[in-house]
């Protein structure tokens, strides 16, 4: 495992975080949108009541001001009885004490402008009253001649808590006395009941000094009591609005007030916060539970499904690495079907790589049975630690003991010095990253004895491109070098002795050519002799004579330089050879043989400047061989048959082909590829070596020499030769 | 002198052919010379008189065909072979075959023309043998069928009385046959008409 990769790993979330870190992200958003959504809902929800209580608080102080406006009238009235007009103050006060029963009053008070009490329905008629004094609301009716209503006050009798309302009598367009009600704020209490409010809600009504007249909890304790100054100062703000604040009770409330244009008292209706946010709280309480819930759920879950998954993959590490070893893993009862299939496919592969390691210890185990039984020395050289494995083969084909190190040194010294500069190379290339090598060394083992090594190597590299590691085999080449070196003398000697050989047949042919123009000669110098003996001499005739020796002379002079220079001992000496003019030469230098034989030669030179660069002499060996061979396979073929064909034919623009084309027997197909092997023959003097000898010739020349059957009976033998401007090319 | 005798000459290689023309030519022989054997057969001169001198390797036809050929065509030319190799199977051969005689390349003008000689005597005589031969048949050829059987009869050694029985006729008859073979064979006595035929069927 690289660093890179174990690196990666630890970074890499656990299945279990990755599953919690999706549940969070599934419900966190919706919970969230859906607190956004019910607090929204609920501030609807509270601006709605807000808005109904407002409403309610109207309704409240405006039953107040039909109280008060029904006294009003009620007074109003009463003031413009007779009896007070007459002056009859003791009707008037029957009057008043009957007009009592139909209003929200204890009493009926009849003052002068000047305060003082004229009559009051709480005493019986006559009797003393009270000193006079001069009510805020006396001067406010005395001031603008309008009714009004007192704030709360001491009753100046008995000293309860009341208020008044007051009318102005006019006589004669001047106020001549004020008519009041006085009523207790229990008298007032009716207009919130008739509300039936929720229990919890804070309902007052507040005279204009603030001061409470009727409460719906804990009237007696705060009757006449100033509301705080806060309150005071927010509701003195505005006719009509809402607050969050403390009740007097010191409960925190949602207070909602409406105050009175006429009498200026005010209503004021506190709802408990706790009340308004109930419905929030428990919404939101729920969501909150919900959504806990959910998450506690979810992350269980995740936690065992991520354990699962987790455990079922850490179960499959053991496997894996059972599978590294070559084992094949047991793979215990997964929580997962994919992870099942995942064990299933490392039981196979495990399977797999048994079989194949199986394999591959079985064709290493061939290999080495195969290198030892061949000989073969198998090395291993790593060129990064600069290390050299040997197998015992090796060691004992350089003769280096078993356990014994062996370095480049040790091996290089084992080299015969003068092979170990080109075994230098070798090595050196395989370190520049030439990918295979073969060689042919010497070495000289430790006693003395020279051994002949093949090595092959081939490189292999590392994943940048650089050469890693050699590794080869190298044997013991003796034994196959020495008969290499056998056989190449042998084949010197052969072809030696072949040159005889086919020398031998030209000398044969060269005398019987050699034999024409001594036949000429003899009997031309004999027939002059003659022609001189006589009498005259005819030396006309002579003359002719002598010219005829010359000429058959200087053509015997010709046969012998041609012999000549088939002895001579130059090799491989190329000059431009015209392959019709060789064809030629050639089957003159037969004519006597092709005669012997029966056999007659049909000449097609058709090639045109068909010039290969050659050694001639070789080639007419070739062509002399071809022909002879031709002879041969015709031997007791009737005379009308026996005809060989010499043909000359371009073959492409850049070579010629020679055909020695023959009508005998033909080459038994399973021997045509045969016959150019040396020592195969059908003869039964031959050596077999002509064709092999011909064949080595024509490759020496870049041509191809081959055989086939023809289709009408015999055999051809083609010579393919590269003309000589291609090869010069 | 009478007509100087005929050579004739064949050999494929012009040099040679010319030379050895030549000597014979000095050597005071009538020579026709040709380089091939068909070139020779085909001139008609195979039944001529004199004698062949003849290069025994040739393309195509070569000296042994040409000898065969004369011999199927019974001619009398005697046959004198030449040839480039001291080869002893050909020449047995030749030999065998009635060559007069076998001479190797180069070969000595006295030698050559000794076998000429020899071949023109023997060629000579098979001539006369043959127009003897030939003049024989002629007279045997004019006799009448009667008369050939009159004459078998007699070479038998049958007497006239005895042919006549066989023949179934009278012996004056046979008598008168016998007169008249005996005049037409240019013989007298019945001893020369046996030696006579004897010969004649003999070499046939």
């Amino acid at each position: 495992m690289s660093p890179a990769f174990s690196l990666k790993w630890k970074q890499a979330p656990s299945v279990r975080a990755s599953l919690v870190a999706l549940v969070v992200a599934c419900i966190l958003p919706v919970a969230s949108v859906a607190a956004v959504l019910i607090v929204r809902f609920y501030r609807n929800e509270q601006a709605q009541l807000i808005s109904n209580t407002v409403s309610r608080a109207r309704t409240i102080i405006t039953a107040v001001d039909h109280d008060f406006d029904s006294t009003e009238v009620a007074l109003r009235a009463l003031g413009t009885a007779r009896v007070l007009i007459s002056g009859d103050m003791q009707g008037f006060h029957a009057r008043a004490v009957d007009m009592l029963g139909n209003l929200h009053a204890d009493s009926i008070l009849l003052l002068g402008s000047d305060g003082k009490m004229l009559l009051s329905t709480r005493l019986p008629y006559g009797a003393p009253l009270a000193a006079p004094a001069a009510t805020p609301l006396l001067r406010r009716i005395l001031a603008n001649g309008r009714p009004g209503v007192s704030d709360l006050f001491n009753g100046p009798l008995n000293g309860t808590l009341i208020y008044a309302v007051g009318v102005p009598v006019w006589r004669n367009g001047r106020i001549v006395m004020t008519l009041n009600a006085t009523a207790t704020p229990a008298q007032l209490a009716h207009v919130l009941v008739e509300q039936k409010l929720p229990a919890s809600w804070r309902a007052s009504v507040v005279d204009n000094s603030a001061r409470v007249v009727v409460r719906s909890h804990e009237i007696d304790k705060y009757v006449g009591r100033r509301i705080n100054d806060d309150l005071l100062r927010r509701v003195a703000a505005a006719d009509e609005g809402g607050f969050a604040t403390r009740s007097l009770d010191g409960v925190d409330v949602f207070v909602v007030f409406s105050r009175s244009p006429s009498s200026r008292w005010t209503a004021l209706l506190g709802i408990p916060m706790r009340e308004l946010n109930a419905g929030l709280y428990a919404t939101m309480a729920a969501l909150v539970a919900a959504t806990l819930a959910a998450l506690a759920l979810g992350l269980v879950l995740a936690w065992l499904i991520g354990g699962r998954i987790t455990r079922s993959v850490q179960a499959l590490v053991a496997p894996a690495l059972a599978l590294g070893d070559g084992a094949i893993p047991m793979i215990p009862p997964l929580h997962f079907k994919e992870a099942n299939e995942l064990g299933q496919a490392l039981r196979n592969a495990g399977a797999g790589m048994r079989q194949a390691r199986a394999d591959t210890q079985e064709s290493e185990q061939r290999l080495v049975l195969a290198a030892n039984a061949a000989l073969l020395g198998i090395w291993i050289r790593d060129l990064k630690r600069q290390d050299i494995w040997l197998s015992d083969q090796w060691r004992a084909l350089f003769g280096f003991a078993a356990s014994e190190p062996v370095a480049l040194a040790d091996l290089l010294a084992r080299v015969h010095a003068d092979d170990r500069a080109a075994v230098q190379r070798t090595l050196d290339n395989s370190l520049l990253g030439v990918p295979r090598y073969d060689m042919e060394y010497r070495i000289v083992l430790p006693d003395g004895a020279l051994r002949w090594i093949g090595s092959h190597g081939s490189v292999e590299v590392d994943a940048d491109g650089r050469p890693a590691l050699v590794r080869g085999v190298s044997l013991d080449i003796t034994q196959r070098k020495l008969a290499e070196l056998d056989v190449q003398q042998k084949q010197k000697e052969v072809t030696h002795l072949s040159r005889l050989a086919v020398l031998g047949e030209l000398s044969g042919a060269l005398a019987h050519e050699l034999n024409q123009p001594l036949t000429a000669i003899l009997s031309n110098a004999q027939a002059a002799q003659r022609f001189l003996a006589r009498q005259p001499p005819d030396l006309a005739e002579v003359t002719e004579i002598l010219r005829d020796i010359v000429d058959e002379d200087q053509r015997a002079g010709e046969v012998i330089r041609r012999l000549r220079s088939l002895f001579n001992k130059h090799d491989g000496a190329r000059a431009l050879v015209d392959v019709n003019t060789l064809a030629r030469d050639v089957i003159r230098l037969l004519r006597n043989d092709l005669i012997n034989h029966g056999i007659a030669v049909r000449t097609e030179l058709t090639a045109t400047a068909a010039v290969a660069s050659a050694d001639a002499v070789q080639l007419q060996q070739v062509l002399i061989n071809l022909i002879m061979n031709a002879c041969d396979a015709m031997a007791g073929a009737g005379p009308a048959h026996a005809v060989i064909v010499v043909r000359s034919a371009a073959a492409g623009a850049h070579a010629v082909q020679l055909s020695v084309i023959d009508s005998g027997a033909g080459i038994p197909a399973a021997d045509l590829a045969q016959i150019f092997e040396p020592f195969y023959t059908t003869k039964e003097r031959g050596m077999g070596l002509g064709l092999s000898i011909c064949r080595n010739i024509v490759a020496a020349h870049h041509g191809r020499l081959w055989a086939e059957n023809n289709a009408g009976g015999g055999a051809s033998v083609h010579l393919h030769l590269p003309l000589a401007a291609v090869e010069a090319a | 002198m009478n007509a100087p005798r005929r050579v004739f000459l064949v050999d494929d290689q012009p040099a040679v052919l010319k030379a050895l023309a030549r000597l014979l030519t000095a050597a005071g022989y009538a020579v026709q010379a040709f380089s091939t054997a068909r070139d020779f057969l085909d001139s008609g001169c195979a039944g001529a008189e004199g004698c062949l001198v003849l290069d025994l390797s040739m393309p195509d036809m070569d000296g042994l065909a040409l000898q065969r050929a004369l011999a199927e065509g019974a001619s009398r030319l005697p046959v004198i072979f030449l040839t480039g190799h001291g080869d002893l199977d050909s020449g047995i051969r030749a030999m065998k075959l009635g060559a007069a005689d076998f001479l190797t390349k180069p070969v000595d003008d006295a030698r050559l023309i000794a076998a000429v000689e020899l071949a023109l005597e023997r060629n000579g005589r098979l001539r006369a043998d043959d127009a003897e031969r030939a003049d024989i048949a002629a007279r045997l050829a004019s006799l009448t069928p009667r008369e050939t059987e009159v004459m078998d009869l007699v070479i038998e050694g049958l007497l006239n009385k005895q042919v006549a029985a066989q023949l179934g006729t009278v012996e004056k008859t046979v008598k008168v046959h016998r007169a008249r073979v005996m005049a037409k064979m240019q013989v007298r006595s019945v001893t020369a008409l046996v030696r006579l035929v004897d010969r004649l069927r003999r070499s046939a």
